[in-house]
């Protein structure tokens, strides 16, 4: 460049030259890395998924982020848990064991933490500069942030896709651990999952990685994976949750007792005992209100609930799915490849999602329509 | 102190210097005269590494140019195409930042040397004015004063009376003799033939990228072997040098003669009265318009 | 050279027109937000926004919040692009190269200037800020209970004065070593062309369509390598424990940029001809 044809021109090739390869070497350098060969543990698969299935004690601490592509519309009221499977969402998790542990939704600007402590749980949202604390448990909630760190998603479908088939997977690097894969192929027929693909440290079977991948679909819509992860305890200090100073909201909350409620409601009308040919399974024992359907990845649950809390849910759906006209009442559906979400209005409301085919919850709407009517 | 061999500059397509064989002796006043877009700035640019040339080689106070620049500019001062300063400082500021840029300037002798420049070149008494409120004179001045803080062995001035006046000029070119009296080579291009032929003891003439002409003023002005001969006895005189008038022109006779002393007591003992007797001595602008083809910004039909 | 480039600097009036531009914007904010207490809503509108209303002494990471995604990088590119192709313009880059003054030098003396720039200008606003903000805001919680004035991490926890300073001036320096990559972007440029604007129009183009390609999901692949990827990372010093992970990775891109982006001005300016 301005030297084209002068008496510095070997000068000046010359340095361009240099500058090229300091290109060069600095842009190969993240291209090296990924090609790096793996050299993961021979492990069965079987066993992996033994490991993984006993990881729960293994303490860690690290960085997650989880890509959802599914596509969800930013439903009135759950913002946040359509945000989580239809965006990007980066994660801090600490994690001592199954009742101590903390996990930071980090974003540009804002944060959400959830603390988990022997006596309850914390919340601290510093956009809302409100912590809140937790009482009680929750047997039937809506996923968090915190459901979705490799461990937590990788043993939660693990545990779903109990009987069904194990593929080893070749190994791969994942947030600098050689980890070792699995494939688990769903059995029961009408999941909309084609595989689960999980990557788990071989020594102490901690999952790094989790993928979903949809039938029909080349590329997984959801993955979940460590991009930094450190196996070992972590320090207290970080798991303590801040304490409540003036300036800044504290409300302690209780569970509500929501169940409880639904089920007063559901008492004179359960539900029914099959749907779309599959037998009912409870959710949370002693409750009628929640239902649990089918096998393995091919399960869905259905909530009944009031009127007049469906009326929106089933607006909501409505303006983003398809509406089913069915005798005895009318329902949604909101299919998003990987998760069906369906509502039915008739005297009563149900919601019923999974990880199913559409077909599926259609033959549920008709049953629940029936029952309702 | 120059010598450049073979030096040659293309813009693309567009020869700007072409084949320059520059040749400038220590002690020398040299003036390298040609219009403008002949090639001059150029041809200084590349004696001073700011531009490269194309091929031939440069030698500036006999070291090669542009690999050894670095040695040889701290003896150089140079003004290049208008001087060139901070609008928003004052001279002073603009000369201390300049002195402080360069090489070989101690801190503690800066002041008086900023001094002296300015006093060197008239602006002894410049107050604290930024130099965007200078005349383009002043301005030329300062330049000047840049160039001369490091008592340079060698001057290279590109066109240093822009915008003076004729008093201005008058002084910069007593200063210029002044400094090549005490031994600085000055190296200056202009396209004003006057101010060469007034100060310059050897020229250079760059006609359309090339140097056509390089002699010693005093050698291009040698008489031509012609007197010039004023009488109002026109008419006897050419009678008298029967032959040898080549020219009568009114009262001027121009006469092939080696000597005007001898001319003239011919003349007298003949009874010839002589007003005005003279060697002829070419003109330099005779010597470039010679030397050169036509004008440079003169753009012919097809 | 250098001290030279920054007398240059330091007496040059723009230096202060820009650096008051910047410690503005901040200010009118404050005014708005003093006298109407309308915080903007969480994740939306500045970072720290929604807090400084409660706590003031937090005003000067918001202020650089405002100041650093548009502001401070085009007066970086501004004064950048201006660097050499100012001085050719002027008619001073060749009276500096006949001095002589090496090319190489004049380089790096530009940009140690560039960077002495940004120190000034972020040091100008968080005082300024911080002034504003404990004027207008008050450094106690509005609770009205006397307390130290404790600011509260994005993580909730308190963090001492102390802290706050130590985070402060780490923030500081991410963000000189962010606008380093845009300096050496606008630098480079400046050495190509002899017109001021067009570096720094040339630059401030770099960085937008980087912004743009930052937001884009599409762009996913090649969003770790974009200059202006990791620009509000320094907000992660105020987690707690600080979040070291995005901050480490903007220092090694703007390391790398600058690297490649000053290899190519100096590759580009030693061996081009000054016809300026």
């Amino acid at each position: 460049m301005g030297a084209g044809g002068t008496v510095v021109r070997a000068e000046a090739r010359r340095r361009w030259a240099l500058v090229l390869a300091v290109v060069v070497l600095l842009g190969s350098v993240p291209a090296v890395l990924a090609a790096w060969p793996v050299r993961a543990a021979r492990i069965d698969a079987g066993v992996l998924r033994e490991r993984i299935a006993a990881s729960a004690a293994q303490p860690y601490h690290g960085f997650a982020q989880s890509t959802g592509l599914l596509g969800l519309p930013p439903l009135r009221n759950l913002e946040q848990v359509t945000a989580l499977v239809s965006r990007t969402t980066q994660m801090r998790t600490w994690y001592a064991g199954p009742d101590r542990g903390r996990v930071d939704v980090v974003g540009g600007g804002t944060e959400r933490d959830l603390y988990r402590t022997p006596d309850g749980q914390y919340v601290w949202d510093y956009g809302a500069n409100q912590l809140t604390r937790v009482v009680g448990d929750q047997p039937v909630r809506l996923p968090t942030a915190a459901d979705l760190t490799p461990p937590e998603l990788a043993r939660r479908l693990l545990a779903l896709a109990a009987g069904d088939r194990v593929e080893p997977l070749a190994g791969r690097r994942v947030a600098g651990v050689a980890a070792a894969g699995l494939r688990i192929v769903p059995a029961a027929p009408g999941t909309t999952v084609a595989h689960v693909d999980v990557w788990a440290d071989p020594a102490s079977g901690l999952p790094l990685q989790a993928e979903l991948t949809a039938k029909g679909g080349a590329r997984p819509v959801f993955v979940s994976r460590f991009l930094e992860v450190t196996l070992g305890v972590p320090d207290a200090r970080v798991l303590t949750p801040p304490a409540a100073r003036p300036g800044m909201g504290f409300t302690v909350t209780a569970v509500p007792d929501v169940l409880g409620a639904l089920n007063r409601w559901q008492r004179s009308a359960g539900l029914p005992d099959r749907l779309a040919g599959q037998p009912r399974r409870d959710a949370v024992d002693g409750t009628d209100a929640v239902g649990v359907y089918g096998t393995g990845l091919a399960r869905f649950v259905v909530l009944g609930v009031p009127r007049r809390f469906g009326a929106e849910a089933y607006d909501n759906a409505e303006a983003f799915g398809r509406s089913i006209e069915m005798p005895g009442g009318r329902a949604a559906l909101l299919a998003t490849g990987l998760l069906t979400v369906l509502v039915v209005q008739g005297d009563r409301t149900y919601l019923a999602a999974g990880l199913v085919e559409p077909a599926t919850l259609e033959r549920a709407a008709a049953d629940l329509a029936g029952a309702a009517a | 102190m120059i010598v450049t061999r073979g030096l040659t500059k293309t813009y693309g397509r567009v020869t700007a210097v072409d084949g320059v064989g520059l040749d400038v002796h220590a002690g020398d006043r040299y003036g390298l005269l040609g219009p403008n877009g002949s090639g001059k700035t150029t041809l200084v640019r590349m004696l001073l590494g700011l531009v490269f040339a194309t091929r031939g080689e440069i030698e500036v106070l006999g070291l090669p140019v542009p690999r050894r620049v670095r040695d040889v500019l701290p003896s150089v001062g140079a003004m290049v195409e208008g001087p060139g300063a901070y609008p928003h400082l004052s001279g002073r500021a603009n000369l201390t930042l300049f002195d402080a840029a360069g090489p070989g300037g101690g801190r503690r002798d800066r002041r008086r040397r900023v001094d002296e420049a300015l006093d060197r070149v008239g602006l002894a008494g410049i107050d604290r004015r930024p130099v965007r409120a200078y005349s383009l004179g002043m301005r030329q001045r300062l330049g000047l004063a840049a160039a001369l803080l490091r008592r340079p062995r060698l001057l290279i001035l590109d066109e240093p009376t822009n915008g003076l006046d004729p008093r201005g000029i008058r002084e910069i070119r007593d200063l210029l003799t002044e400094l090549n009296t005490d031994g600085t080579t000055v190296f200056l291009s202009s396209h004003l033939l006057g101010e060469i032929e007034a100060l310059c003891t050897r020229v250079g003439v760059m006609d359309r990228g090339r140097l056509v002409l390089q002699d010693d003023l005093a050698t291009l002005r040698a008489p031509t072997g012609r007197v010039l001969v004023g009488t109002p006895d026109t008419d006897r005189a050419v009678a008298l040098l029967d032959g040898r008038v080549e020219r009568s022109d009114g009262g001027t006779l121009t006469v092939r003669h080696p000597d005007p002393a001898a001319l003239n007591a011919e003349l007298v003992a003949a009874g010839v009265r002589v007003s005005a007797v003279a060697a002829e001595r070419r003109s330099l602008e005779q010597v470039v318009l010679d030397a050169t083809t036509t004008s440079a910004d003169r753009v012919e039909a097809a | 050279m250098i001290r030279v480039e920054l007398v240059k600097m330091f007496r040059r009036p723009r230096t202060y027109v820009v650096a008051a531009l910047l410690c503005g914007l901040p200010l009118i904010v404050a005014v708005f937000l003093a006298t109407t207490r309308i915080p903007p809503p969480p994740g939306q509108g500045g970072a720290f926004l929604s807090a400084v209303l409660s706590n003031g002494a937090l005003y000067p990471a918001a202020a650089m919040a405002l100041v650093m995604p548009v502001f401070l990088p085009v007066s970086v590119a501004v004064l950048a692009g201006d660097a050499v192709a100012g001085e050719a313009s002027a008619g001073t880059l060749r009276y500096l190269l006949v001095r002589p003054v090496g090319r190489t030098r004049l380089l790096v003396a530009k940009l140690v200037a560039l960077v002495a720039f940004v120190l000034f200008a972020i040091v100008a606003v968080l005082v300024t800020s911080y002034l504003t903000g404990v004027a207008l805001f008050g450094s106690e919680p509005a609770a009205g209970v006397a307390l130290p004035a404790d600011v509260t991490s994005m993580s909730g926890v308190t963090i001492t004065p102390a802290g706050l300073a130590l985070r402060l001036l780490g923030t500081v320096a991410y963000i000189v070593v962010s606008m380093l990559g845009v300096a050496a972007i606008a630098l480079f440029l400046s050495t190509v062309t002899d017109s001021a604007l067009g570096a720094a129009m040339g630059a401030l183009a770099v960085l937008v369509t980087s912004q743009v390609l930052v937001t884009l999901d599409a762009a996913a692949a090649v969003q770790p390598y974009l200059p202006t990827r990791y620009w509000l990372a320094w907000i992660d010093f105020f987690r707690d424990p600080i979040l070291w992970r995005d901050i480490e990775r903007g220092v090694g891109i703007q390391v790398v940029y600058l690297l490649v982006l000053l290899g190519a001005a100096w590759a580009n300016f030693t061996t081009r001809d000054v016809t300026n």
